[in-house]
């Protein structure tokens, strides 16, 4: 396999605070996306995965910053990059970003070709006239009539915003596309109509997918590989059906547990107690530990490594305990071992 | 007792005052906050009845909290007002009333007056000192009793007598100058013993110039104010220090309207007949009449009729005051008064004037007119009666393009309307010769003018403030000459008397020694003027003042021991925690409210 | 329903507004105790003198012949001849609001320009001293009144440093000699601006408060809005992010502009008076003193008209700058 588009390699992310102690959003997280692959990003809100899609983009806040570790964009780090370098070299032409509130996030008092333009303007040689016929075609795409690419966005429904941000973010064929909780604002039929959309992007556009969720179901429908993240430490990475059979990270599984399965209808929904800790110490422990059914008194004396999982590529997860898991939470694996899976009947 | 909350009210409203604000703040609250920021203290509970409890039957029933108005939109006479009202309160607690105030815009306060409301007991005012004043006449109508009750009609204090009324009535008629002194003495022998007037002290009026910028100047008792500039011609005011013109302040009465025979303002009328309107006889910087563009006069004995010589006088436009001219003009002055449109041209219906030689003009009338010469002669200036003509004014008397020419000592050659006026010195006058320019300039705040004063913008500063005349003078040193003069009339105290207390004359004489004039004058006027203790409504400077026929009503201090011993002798009593009462079975009413002085009651009206 | 309808529309009640203020005026006025003959009483004009004037003037007319005659007038642009000047209305205050307008307009436009700068920058750089001494500064300058505001300037840029003039647009010798010229003629004397500064510097100081605290919360809101964030995602340069910035939290500010020019009118009142500047303000003190009621009248009627244009104008406005604002939303 080629290069990954995208990399993580200890990335640690902090926020200066006014008070005594800053916050420790994101901690040695380690990742990688490949080329064309969707890779979902899956953690409790809080967690730190949105921090740790706006580092990809520059998109911090002012103070946030990468204290250490290295972020690779097609093999060139990133994480260091000034404003306009990120102008440059990353925002939209290589990445771009269906962000969280899409309702909140068209300028309300710019038309939509306006601010297809501008994004022109700004990235491209493409004239005004030309700009609006790429708004077009893409609105096409996206399933809006292309007689509205001259409204308002307040004049658009919730969904159509949505789609509209897509149509944005296609809009100069990125690599990358980070899409940071795209369904959360929508109803379910629309939620699927979205997805819908950003499936068919894997097979018409040559692109790779940064899929941002709370909701471990999406990304076990949608995407390819993913990570589950906890307390602003990585629990576990790796293909999504190696995840999904065999979660080896207590959050993991608990995670898995807690949504609603089409597959087995009739179990019980888990419920994870305890919230993750207040990140404001450099976590020298398991964030997860005081959550974790299994905690060991080990599991507070570092933060864990990650355990490569025997058998399965590239499937990793930062638990002390991660050998034993399969023994020590067999029976919140029991029913995927007992019944047969949707899932795997396709693969 | 007085209350704090009181004082400070009043001292509120001097500060505003003296930052020059108080005509706003009356706008601001033009009918509704300043008058119950007034009313609004406190009302001590009524709680003797009608009819004095159980304090022994011989008394009345209780005073009530007194109203004291006062005119909150005067300037520095409403300073005045609210220091009168202090020093009563001052004492009012050792007589057993409580007083509160209620100030009013002028224009509130004479209607209330005009229409007998009775919204107040006591009004703090004055009588503006008008130039046709300088005459007792119009005073003495208005106390007349056809102005007292709810006429519409302005009686200051409601005051209805009918010996007073008659004898005002009477002088009016009198023809022969010293027979007529005599008539107004005993009316105002009457007026002065029935006290509808309490004097407090002689307005003062304060002056100041710039004596860098402008010479000094001798001033008679009058001083020099907005409306009577006298001093300043007969001085013949000159610059100083290279200075091109006298820059001198004006109020905002005047300066509607440059057309000298319909300014809407009789004060106005003072300033262009001192300046660019001369009349053929005019009051001078001591309230004397004086000859201006006529040499003599003579008055038959009768009365009815008086010859004027004219002088060698030119108007600005070079033509000499014939007596043709004079002839023109007061007789279109009184058509335009009987049966036209002006209003302040007030002449005798009967009024003729006969040209008798090339230098001598006679005014005749079928009755005698004593008031033709102190109010009417003296207060309107004489036109040319071609420019006039031929501008307009008998076709259109109040719309024509003026032609501003007039013989007085200086001439009109720029006017902006409500703005400022330029006037130049006319050579061609026979008595003054003043030397400077004057440029005038309205002013909103008295105290802008001090501060304008000061920082060299005006090099002449009238109406001010006494206050600013000694700050002034602080801040200056010699380099300013300060003008303190008398008005004509006295400031004083009005007590309503169509109802009580004011009905009483006890009442009205005790009051009058519950003020501390000196305290006035030292707080007001910093000793500059001087005490009122007899009553009239002439100053001691009024060409009309004769004070052997006046009463004596209180001395220069505050006398309480003396009011309470005057209300006592009338019946008069305190409760058991010193309330005052009225006599028992008092009449509260001269007359309903709402009606006039009843007939049956004043037969005079029969 | 269409931008023309809705205009047509807000037309129709603007002009009602502004008849029903005029009805108001009409009446509040009469209800007023004390009138302009009262005045004239006590200078001495006797009693069958104003019974003559108040025939001129139709004051004894019963109330609803002197109600119909004013609208009358009105419609026909006569505002009346003034009691106390004997001039029509029109000749009156025309020059005063002229007056007032060259020392308002351009004081507001200032205060609106400077205090909203101020106002984005404390807002943008928010924490430290220079966030709270600006906004003590400019609460302070509003606290102390207007007028006294005025007078404190006099007292330190007048009377002790000797700097500025303390009265007037012009001194009285150059304000004769400019008589006839058009009013903006004095536009070229360095006198007038000496004469402006104080007055200007009083408006400009005592209204700062409001576009400074409003711009100042507007950016912080703004600041945090989603969309902004997107352009920054979007790769849109810094300068152009602080410009959408500066648009958007201007939206309030340019809003409360114009009604502020419109009620300033009566904050004007006490600082002509102060600075003598012969304005509107100080023409409305004197005709309420003196109860001229048709000057009145028809100020107070163009300080209405003043601002409910203002307010149509912002209504306008508002429609063309923020397209949230729907036409049609207006509409019943």
């Amino acid at each position: 396999m080629s290069e990954p588009i995208l990399e993580f390699e200890d990335v640690d992310i902090t926020y200066r605070t006014t008070g005594d102690s800053d916050v420790h959003a994101v901690n040695s997280a380690s990742f990688a996306i490949e080329e064309h692959d969707y890779f979902g990003l899956v953690g409790e809100s809080g967690c730190g995965k949105s921090t740790l899609a706006d580092s990809i983009v520059g998109g911090l806040d002012d103070n946030g910053e990468v204290t250490s570790g290295k972020i690779r964009y097609k093999g060139e780090e990133i994480q260091d990059y000034s404003e306009s370098e990120f102008n440059k070299k990353i925002r939209w032409k290589e990445i771009s970003v269906i962000p969280q509130s899409s309702m909140n996030s068209l300028d309300p008092v710019m038309k939509l070709s306006d601010q297809a333009i501008e994004m022109a303007k700004y990235h491209t040689d493409l004239t005004k006239a030309e700009a609006v016929d790429r708004l077009r075609e893409l609105f096409d795409v996206v399933g809006i009539s292309e007689s509205r690419i001259h409204d308002y966005p307040h004049q658009f429904s919730g969904g159509m915003q949505q789609r509209t941000i897509i149509a944005f973010s296609l809009f100069l064929q990125p690599s990358l596309i980070i899409a940071d909780e795209p369904t959360t604002a929508l109803d379910v039929i629309m939620q699927d109509q979205i997805l819908d959309y950003i499936n068919d992007l894997k097979d018409d556009w040559d692109i790779s997918m940064l899929m941002i969720t709370h909701d471990i179901s999406i990304v076990f429908e949608n995407c390819d590989s993913m990570a589950v993240m906890h307390g602003g430490q990585m629990a576990e990475t790796g293909r999504v059906v190696d995840l999904f059979d065999r979660p080896r990270h207590p959050y993991a599984i608990l995670l898995q547990n807690a949504f609603p399965d089409v597959r087995f209808p009739d179990r019980e929904l888990a419920v994870i107690d305890g919230h993750p800790p207040q990140l404001l110490d450099d976590p020298d422990y398991c964030t997860f530990a005081d959550r974790c059914p299994w905690a060991v008194e080990d599991c507070r004396r570092g933060a864990p490594d990650p355990q490569e999982i025997e058998g399965d590529a590239d499937h990793r997860a930062w638990c002390i305990r991660a050998d034993e898991m399969e023994d020590l939470a067999a029976d919140h694996l029991a029913p995927a071992t007992g019944e047969t899976s949707i899932l795997e009947e396709d693969t | 007792m007085p209350t704090d909350g009181k004082v400070a009210s009043v001292d509120r409203r001097r500060l505003l005052q003296a930052i020059g604000a108080a005509s706003a703040v009356g706008l601001a609250g033009c009918s509704g906050s300043g008058q119950d920021e007034g009313t609004t203290t406190e009302q001590e509970t009524d709680t003797d009845g009608g009819d004095g409890g159980g304090d022994g039957g011989d008394l009345g029933e209780r005073v009530p909290t007194l109203t004291f108005q006062y005119w909150s939109d005067q300037g520095p006479p409403t300073v005045l007002f609210e220091e009168t009202i202090s020093t009563i309160q001052a004492v009012t607690g050792d007589i057993g009333i409580s007083l509160e105030t209620m100030p009013m815009t002028t224009a509130e306060g004479l209607s209330a007056v005009s229409n007998d409301t009775r919204e107040f007991h006591i009004a703090v005012n004055s009588h503006g000192p008008s130039p046709g004043r300088l005459d007792p006449n119009e005073l003495l109508t208005n106390y007349s009793i056809d102005f007292a009750g709810a006429n519409g009609d302005y009686n200051p204090s409601n005051y209805a007598s009918c010996e007073f009324s008659e004898l005002a009535e009477a002088q009016s008629t009198v023809g022969d100058p010293e027979e007529r002194q005599s008539a107004v003495d005993d009316a105002l022998s009457v007026y002065s013993a029935d006290l509808p007037f309490i004097p407090t002290i002689e307005r003062p009026t304060t002056a100041a110039i710039n004596t860098d910028q402008v010479n000094s100047i001798e001033s008679g008792a009058a001083g020099l104010n907005d409306v009577h500039w006298a001093a300043l011609v007969e001085a013949g005011v000159s610059t100083a220090g290279g200075t091109d013109a006298i820059v001198a302040n004006l109020p905002t009465e005047h300066l509607t309207s440059s057309f000298y025979p319909t300014v809407a303002d009789g004060d106005s009328m003072g300033l262009y007949t001192s300046l660019t309107h001369n009349p053929l006889l005019m009051y001078d910087s001591d309230y004397e009449l004086t000859p201006v563009l006529a040499e003599d006069w003579e008055t038959s004995d009768d009365g009815t009729t008086t010859t004027f010589t004219l002088r060698d006088a030119t108007f600005h436009n070079g033509d000499p005051v014939t007596p043709e001219d004079v002839k023109w003009t007061y007789e279109f002055l009184r058509d335009q008064y009987h049966d036209g449109d002006y209003q302040w041209t007030s002449l005798p219906e009967s009024l003729s004037v006969e040209v008798v030689d090339d230098s001598t003009v006679a005014f005749n009338t079928d009755e005698a007119a004593p008031t033709l010469l102190t109010a009417s002669l003296s207060i309107y200036g004489v036109l040319p009666r071609d420019p006039y003509v031929n501008a307009g004014i008998e076709d259109n008397p109040t719309d024509f393009d003026d032609p501003m020419i007039g013989a007085g000592p200086y001439r009109m050659v720029s006017y902006q309307n409500q703005q400022n006026m330029a006037l130049e010195p006319h050579d061609g006058h026979p008595v003054y010769s003043p030397e400077a320019d004057i440029l005038f300039q309205l002013y909103e705040s008295t105290d802008g003018v001090t501060r304008a004063f000061e920082n060299g913008e005006l090099n002449v500063a009238v109406a001010l403030h006494p206050e600013a005349g000694q700050q002034i003078e602080e801040s200056m040193g010699g380099n300013v000459q300060i003008i303190t003069g008398v008005s004509h009339l006295p400031f004083g105290v009005m007590p309503q008397m169509s109802f009580a207390p004011g009905k009483f004359i006890e009442f009205r004489q005790a009051l009058s020694h519950l003020i501390d004039r000196q305290n006035i004058n030292e707080t007001y006027a910093f000793g500059e003027s001087e005490t009122v203790t007899h009553c009239t409504f002439h100053s001691s400077a009024h060409p009309w003042h004769n004070e052997e026929v006046l009463t004596e009503i209180a001395g220069d201090s505050a006398d309480v021991d003396q009011a309470r011993s005057i209300l006592e002798d009338a019946g008069w009593g305190w409760d058991d925690n010193g309330n005052l009462h009225y006599p028992p079975d008092a009449e509260m009413e001269a007359w309903p409210q709402g009606e006039e002085p009843d007939p049956e009651e004043f037969p005079c009206l029969g | 329903m269409s931008r023309l309808r809705y205009f047509v529309r807000r037309t129709f009640i603007t002009a009602f507004l502004i008849f029903l203020v005029a009805s108001a005026l009409f009446l509040f006025f009469r209800l007023m105790p004390g009138d302009y003959t009262a005045l004239l009483t006590q200078q001495g004009m006797q009693p069958d003198q104003i019974a003559r004037l108040e025939a001129k003037w139709g004051l004894n007319e019963p109330m609803h012949i002197q109600y119909v005659s004013y609208v009358t007038n009105l419609l026909t642009a006569d505002a009346g001849q003034s009691f106390r000047h004997g001039a029509p209305v029109w000749d009156l205050v025309k020059p005063r609001i002229i007056n007032s307008f060259i020392l308002v307009a351009p004081a507001i436009t200032a205060t609106y320009i400077i205090g909203g700068t101020l106002g984005a920058v404390i807002g943008k750089y928010r924490g430290g001293l220079f966030e709270k001494s600006s906004i003590i500064s400019v609460s302070v300058f509003h606290s102390i009144p207007d007028f006294f505001l005025g007078i404190l300037l006099i007292a330190a840029f007048s009377e002790t440093a000797g700097i500025f003039p303390t009265s007037g647009m012009l001194s009285t010798r150059t304000s004769i000699l400019m008589q006839g010229e058009p009013f903006y003629a004095k536009f070229f004397l360095k006198e007038f601006w000496m004469h402006y500064a104080l007055p200007f510097a009083t408006i400009t100081l005592y209204f700062m408060q409001y576009p400074a605290l409003i711009m100042r919360n507007s950016v912080v809101e703004v600041s945090d809005q989603e969309f902004l964030h997107y352009h920054r995602l979007k790769g849109l340069p810094q300068s152009k992010l602080l410009q959408k910035l500066i648009r958007h939290a201007s939206l309030p500010v340019i809003t409360l502009y114009p009604i502020s020019l419109a009620t300033s009118i009566s904050g004007l009142v006490l600082i002509e008076v102060v600075f003598n500047w012969p304005g509107i303000g100080r023409l409305l003190v004197d005709s309420v003193l003196a109860r001229d009621f048709p000057v009145i009248q028809f100020v107070f009627l163009v300080a209405a008209v003043w601002v409910i244009l203002g307010n149509f104008v912002v209504d306008l406005l508002y429609g063309v700058i923020d397209p949230r604002v729907s036409v049609e939303g207006d509409g019943e």
